[in-house]
């Protein structure tokens, strides 16, 4: 059991209530959260110290239009922050900052992480296509309170079976809460957290946060993973079926670009290092009579996989950005699982264990006789 | 009158050419003496021995390697004929005569074997030594040489002269280093163990020799008659020979036991049985080969006697006694581990130079000093002055320098600056492919002419040419001079093989000014001439590994090595003997030092010391304190440390609060202690003591009229087992001179053992024997107990003999003070060895682990943090005198340097900034703590003081940010490329 915190509104609501009082009462210095932009056409991070600009936010959104991983890592990059700031994020974006912040970029100090349990967001290009994720809202919390997976959220999110927060401060509980129009139960993880809220209006009560309602909802997470594996069915790709999926790449780098794990300002790719010299054209034409150009296509997605799969946090960015519609994320997902597994390793999950690639192993040290 | 500068050296065995290699980093001349005709001929302890099968010649190659410089002039077929002056002024007359064919002129081209007319079976009457295997030694057959002299027409650099003159010379020189050869024992010596009467006994080293050079283990024991013995004796044979005729020094039992691991490892159904009188395992690690040996199935027999009769043409008898009980064993190959005769050069030493001989017969050296001989400055190094280990004859080579400096003048030696290199930053690759003809020779292999010209249109080369060769004076300079002519700014050479002669390739390319790290030296006579015949076939491989050369350069980058200053001081921590001796072998030399004691006194476990020792610490330490080079801090620790090699800073906590100290090299003297046994019922009787505490009380013990009636020693207590798996060196020693002395006051004394493992004191062991002092063997676990029966004490062996004793003296080992060195070792970043005693690599274990420390300077293999003394390891007064004199010596080498380059000089890790995010997963994994993150830039530093090149934060970076700058990632990558492309 949990301390929960019960409020008498629908979850956005108290969510945007809660965060008025923080603002109101001085505790924290600003809020990061999801706004609708002036046309209402779409939604983006905004950081906020003015409780009337909480009008037009929507913390809960179901969209995720930028990896917040990001945002806060280019907020503390240099130095962490000097005063407290709320951040309402999702499970996975928590994670991926977690992740960066043992990869020294960023800092956890003086943060808020108030998450939700997830169910999961719709892919970008129907907010930018058609605007039509308005409608959709009844929908998507008709099925997250029946515990179901909503119809049309992205692949990676049907997939996800890391929909729990791990490491917020304070989580909102929805999935399978059937009266979430009109009440709010937040989820006090941290003494932090019970810091925060002291004197807000409101119930103090008891709770479980992993309910009948969640295990449910994880099975049928796991056989949408199963059902995903099967469709990409990477294990019969071989070097051809690389070549094909990848082929259709048009080498923006838009996937690098919005991974929260790919965090180098230049990607060695970019770089001129890596930049085939005229005599390596000749040469390879001399060999195969044929090249791709640009080369390399394939390279770069295996390099960005060997370097991302550890860390990889499966927030599908990469397959919402990109243009051809490679489901890059598909098939990391398939990697970074095999590859976690073999670590026993969780990204995001505790902020003081290393990154697995970083440390050695006691009897990988002991040296051989003679 | 000012002193003399130069130093002799008479001898090549590793410890004189360690001392060459010490005085001339020290910037003194070196004048080198061998008696032999080329180097090596008269084989030291090592390759003579060859211990663990392991010829040891790349460990010394460093110093070999150092006279290419010129501050040695190595004379060859040498003699030393008269010696005269005192220290500082000696008057040296030698006889020298030059080799046959210089061996650093010598190109090893081979031509002079080509022309010789006369053919002797399956060389010819010139010919290349065939079991030096490191460089080409050339020698005549002289008795079927015709004289006709055509080697000497051909040689293409006039490196080979049939008539060289003998030449008598006189120097003036301000010390003398003796440090003559080892004397192994010959046939006759050996006749008891039937050496030379047949087949089936054979010394050690000629196996290990053949198997070094041939790498077929089992064809180096098979008998003439095609057999491969299937039951095998190893005897250890100083202490069954004749007296006087053999010592055993330290490699004796190892070698025993690690021959014996390694025919149970091709042989494993063979019987295998080591006969010895005592186990000695000296050094670090050693006593863990005797577990391998009883691991590995091998029968071990100790007995005192020993009797080696050939059956017939069958086998051999090997008749012993083990335990009172005789035993005959018939084996089919018997090897002899041979020990060590005293030197045959002592009698014509000490009549040239006056030095004595000991009683022993080896050369005497001066009570507290590690190798100055009774005459001032002429000192004795290595297997010279008496039997030892490997690591101790290489330490006194640093200990002369250290002993001897105060009689030299000033350094007369300045190395040369290395040639100017342009600044080629940015400009496009323009390669220049250089082919050796090795004067012609390489042309009649193959079509140097073909590979040239397919060279010259490979992309990227701008330039091709076939040059004489660049490994003689005369042909580095002309090669250096095309290289400028052609304006290349990329250099690709083939050659014989960098192996040998990279230093010269590189000096090569300096000398047309192009910094190494552009150019690529491509093997074509290691890899192509000698390992293929068809010619087509070796030009294809040639092209192809020409090309790889071109891929690399072209993506090579120019990097000059950083230098950094050097602080002149040395921190001592520990003011105990060892620290003491460091100390004052630094400071006596002209450097500061700070000497930290945690005591409020200096001297360390002065109580246990004999009166002569006692008064040798006492004037040590009013010395030192007199001494105003040194600062002594009593009750002061090591607080904190930061920096590296050459520039540490050092925090010591002392009574008067914090002092900072820069230090350039960090002297570790922390001691150890003695082992508190529990069980033998010490501590519940007064009459149980350890060896120490007898000491101690001895003097009122032989003051009494008479000693204790029976008095019962039990050896190894707390030693060679699973906690302590280490002998001590000098628990059996201790209980020696006790039992020496308690025995000359008529107690009775039986001494309760495992094996007499007295270190270097064979003849103590002797002595108490004559005396009447009782030895009785326990095996390996079974102690004998000690019981009290009403007032009586009793020691009980295994088998049930009971012996009543007055007084039980426990032999207890040192133990190291773990919890100290644990610390110092984190602040230090200095690793601690299995046993809790500091790691000292390179010099503890030589023959293991030389190879991993090959390419640095000694002084810098341990980056300038040397533990000495019983921090060290367990040893003896005088053993850990040694390791403070020689890590005195490696320090002194250094400490009068402005500046220094890192240890890897510019071949070392380095950041491209552009592509580094300052995530640190690279600072993680950098096991030599040689990175860290800009805290204001957040990328990425490497200090390339502290690199080691090991390449992990190349591995780990996900942005290809950190590379090494001799490989960077598109170098191996486009070397590839080609491999794959052709």
């Amino acid at each position: 059991m949990s301390k929960v915190f019960k409020l008498d509104e629908s979850v956005e609501k108290s969510v945007k209530k809660l965060l008025t009082f923080l603002l109101n009462k001085g505790r924290i210095r600003g809020a990061l959260v999801l706004q609708k932009t002036d046309g209402n056409s779409a939604v983006a991070y905004s950081l906020i110290t003015d409780a009337d600009a909480l009008a037009s936010a929507c913390p809960l959104c179901p969209l995720m239009p930028s990896n917040a991983a990001s945002v806060l890592s280019r907020l503390t990059l240099q130095e962490s922050l000097p005063e407290p700031l709320a951040v309402v994020l999702r499970p996975c974006e928590l994670r991926g900052f977690i992740e960066l912040v043992k990869h020294g970029q960023g800092s956890l100090d003086k943060f808020l992480f108030i998450s939700s349990v997830c169910g999961g967001v719709y892919p970008l290009k129907m907010v930018q296509v058609d605007g039509s994720v308005g409608e959709k809202l009844p929908q998507y919390w008709d099925a997250v309170k029946r515990a179901e997976i909503a119809p049309e959220i992205r692949p990676t999110c049907r997939a996800c079976e890391r929909f729990v927060p791990l490491g917020a401060d304070m989580t909102v509980a929805t999935m399978g809460e059937s009266g979430l129009e009109t009440k709010c139960t937040i989820f006090l993880n941290t003494d932090k957290a019970m810091g925060f809220i002291e004197g807000m209006e409101g119930k103090l009560a008891e709770e479980k946060l992993e309910t009948e309602a969640i295990q449910q909802h994880k099975q049928k997470r796991k056989a949408e993973k199963n059902k995903l594996y099967d469709e990409i069915g990477l294990e019969k790709y071989g070097l051809s079926g690389m070549i094909d999926m990848f082929g259709k790449c048009i080498g923006c780098h838009g996937c690098s670009q919005v991974c929260p794990i790919c965090y180098c300002e230049v990607c060695t790719f970019e770089s001129r290092d890596l930049e085939p010299k005229p005599a390596e054209f000749e040469r390879d034409l001399n060999k195969k009579r044929a090249i791709r150009v640009p080369p390399d296509t394939l390279f770069y997605h295996l390099g960005r996989l060997i370097h991302v799969a550890i860390s990889c946090v499966g927030c599908g960015s990469c397959t919402d950005v990109c243009p051809v519609d490679i489901p890059v994320s598909s098939i990391f997902l398939k990697v970074r699982e095999s590859v976690q597994e073999l670590f026993d390793y969780v990204p995001g999950m505790d902020p003081e264990e290393a990154v697995p690639i970083t440390k050695f192993e006691t009897e990988e040290l002991v040296e051989f006789e003679d | 009158m000012a002193k003399e500068s130069t130093v002799l050296i008479y001898g090549t065995n590793l410890g004189g050419y360690r001392a060459a290699y010490a005085f001339c980093k020290k910037g003194y001349k070196v004048i080198l003496l061998n008696r032999g005709r080329y180097v090596d001929e008269m084989k030291n302890q090592a390759l003579a021995q060859l211990p663990l099968d392991f010829c040891w010649i790349c460990g010394h190659m460093p110093q070999r390697l150092f006279k290419a410089i010129g501050c040695v002039t190595d004379c060859y077929n040498a003699e030393l004929l008269e010696v005269s002056g005192e220290a500082g002024h000696f008057k040296v007359k030698y006889r020298t005569k030059a080799q046959l064919v210089n061996n650093f002129a010598c190109a090893e081209c081979d031509q002079c074997i080509e022309v010789c007319p006369v053919r002797v079976g399956d060389r010819k009457a010139i010919f290349v030594h065939p079991e030096a295997a490191w460089e080409n030694i050339y020698l005549i057959d002289w008795e079927q040489c015709t004289r006709c002299g055509k080697c000497e027409e051909i040689c293409p650099t006039g490196a080979l002269k049939l008539e060289r003159s003998e030449e008598v010379q006189e120097m003036d020189v301000g010390v003398i280093i003796l440090a003559p050869e080892f004397d192994e024992p010959i046939e006759a010596d050996l006749e008891e163990f039937g050496l030379g009467k047949t087949p089936h006994v054979m010394k050690n080293s000629t196996i290990a020799r053949k198997s070094l050079l041939t790498n077929f283990v089992r064809d180096s024991v098979t008998l003439p008659s095609g057999k491969v013995p299937q039951s095998f004796g190893i005897v250890i044979t100083p202490h069954f020979n004749k007296s006087g005729i053999e010592y055993e020094n330290y490699n004796l039992s190892v070698s025993a036991a690690h021959r014996a691991v390694k025919l149970k490892e091709i042989l494993p159904e063979a019987q295998v049985t080591i006969f010895l009188r005592d186990y000695r395992g000296f050094g670090k690690k050693h006593y863990l080969w005797y577990k391998k040996a009883q691991d590995a199935g091998v029968q071990l027999v100790k007995t005192h006697k020993l009797k080696m009769t050939p059956q017939g043409e069958e086998n051999v008898a090997i008749e012993y006694e083990e335990n009172g009980r005789g035993g005959t064993q018939r084996v089919e190959l018997a090897i002899l581990i041979t020990g060590q005769k005293s030197p045959a050069l002592m009698e014509p030493l000490s009549r040239i130079c006056g030095v004595k001989a000991d009683d022993r017969g080896f050369c005497q050296i001066r009570p507290f000093s590690s190798c100055e001989t009774d005459v001032d400055g002429i000192f004795a190094v290595g297997e010279f002055s008496g039997p030892k280990g490997n690591p101790e004859t290489i330490w006194e080579g640093c200990a002369a320098l250290t002993e001897a400096l105060k009689y030299l003048g000033e350094p007369n030696f300045q190395r040369a600056a290395p040639p100017p290199l342009k600044d080629m930053a940015g400009e496009r690759p323009r390669v220049g492919v250089f082919i050796c003809s090795c004067f012609g020779t390489f042309n009649k292999r193959m079509d140097l002419e073909v590979l040239r010209e397919t060279t010259e249109g490979l992309p990227g080369v701008s330039h091709t040419e076939i040059i004489r060769a660049c490994c003689t004076p005369a042909t580095i300079k002309e090669t250096a001079e095309r290289i400028k002519k052609s304006g290349v700014n990329r250099v690709v050479l083939a050659v014989c093989t960098p192996l040998q002669k990279l230093l010269k390739y590189r000096k090569t390319v300096m000398m047309a000014g192009l910094n190494p790290l552009l150019t690529e030296y491509v093997r074509l006579r290691e890899d192509v001439i000698y390992v293929h015949k068809d010619r087509d076939k070796m030009l294809t491989k040639a092209l192809a590994l020409i090309r790889v050369g071109i891929e690399r350069v072209r993506r090579g980058a120019q990097a000059s090595p950083p230098t950094d200053a050097f602080t002149p001081h040395a921190l001592v921590i520990g003011g105990g003997l060892s620290g003491l001796v460091a100390a004052d072998g630094i400071a006596s030399n002209g450097f500061t030092v700070t000497l930290v004691e945690q005591k409020d006194t200096l001297g360390g476990h002065i109580e246990y010391l004999w009166p002569a020792q006692k008064d040798y610490v006492w004037s040590l330490i009013s010395k030192v304190e007199s001494n105003s080079n040194v600062i002594v801090y009593k009750n002061a620790v090591l607080k904190e440390t930061a920096g590296y090699a050459g520039n540490f800073k050092a925090t010591v906590s002392t009574p008067d609060g914090d002092v900072s100290v820069d230090t350039g090299v960090v002297i570790l003297a922390t001691g150890a202690r003695e082992y508190r046994p529990d069980g033998f019922l010490y501590g519940k009787d007064p009459r149980i003591i350890t060896q120490l505490e007898l000491k101690e009380r001895l003097p009122q013990l032989l003051k009494a009229e008479r000693g204790p009636r029976a008095v019962a020693m039990v050896q190894c207590v707390g030693s060679k087992d699973a906690r302590h798996p280490y002998c001590s060196r000098i628990c059996c020693d201790q209980a020696l001179e006790n039992a020496i002395k308690l025995r000359q006051k008529n107690s009775d004394v039986t001494i309760f053992y495992r094996d007499m493992t007295s270190y270097g004191q064979e003849n103590l062991y002797k002595k108490a024997g004559k005396l009447g002092v009782k030895f009785v063997r326990f095996e390996d676990h079974h102690y004998p107990e000690v019981r009290k029966s009403g007032k009586t004490l009793e020691v009980v062996t295994a088998n049930g003999n009971k012996q009543e004793a007055d007084l039980v003296v426990l032999s207890t080992g040192i133990v190291p003070d773990i919890a100290n060195n644990e610390d110092l070792s984190f602040l230090l970043g200095y690793p601690l060895d299995a046993d809790g005693f500091f790691d000292s690599d390179a010099n503890a274990y030589p023959y293991e682990e030389a190879i991993k420390r090959l390419t640095k300077p000694y002084e810098w293999a341990t980056n300038c943090i040397y533990p000495v003394g019983l921090a060290h390891s367990p040893r003896g007064f005088d053993a850990c005198i040694l390791t403070a004199r020689d890590a005195a010596g490696r320090a002194l080498t250094i400490l009068g340097k402005k500046r220094m380059p890192p240890p890897n000089a510019m071949y070392v890790a380095d950041v491209k900034e552009s592509l580094c995010m300052g995530c640190g997963v690279c600072v993680d994994v950098c096991a030599y703590s040689a990175r860290h993150i800009d805290p204001s830039k957040k990328v990425a530093v490497v200090h390339p003081f502290l690199c080691d090149s090991c390449g992990s934060c190349v591995a780990i970076c996900p942005n290809d940010a950190s590379y090494l700058t001799d490989f960077k990632s598109n170098q191996p990558i486009g070397a590839l490329d080609v491999l794959l492309g052709t």
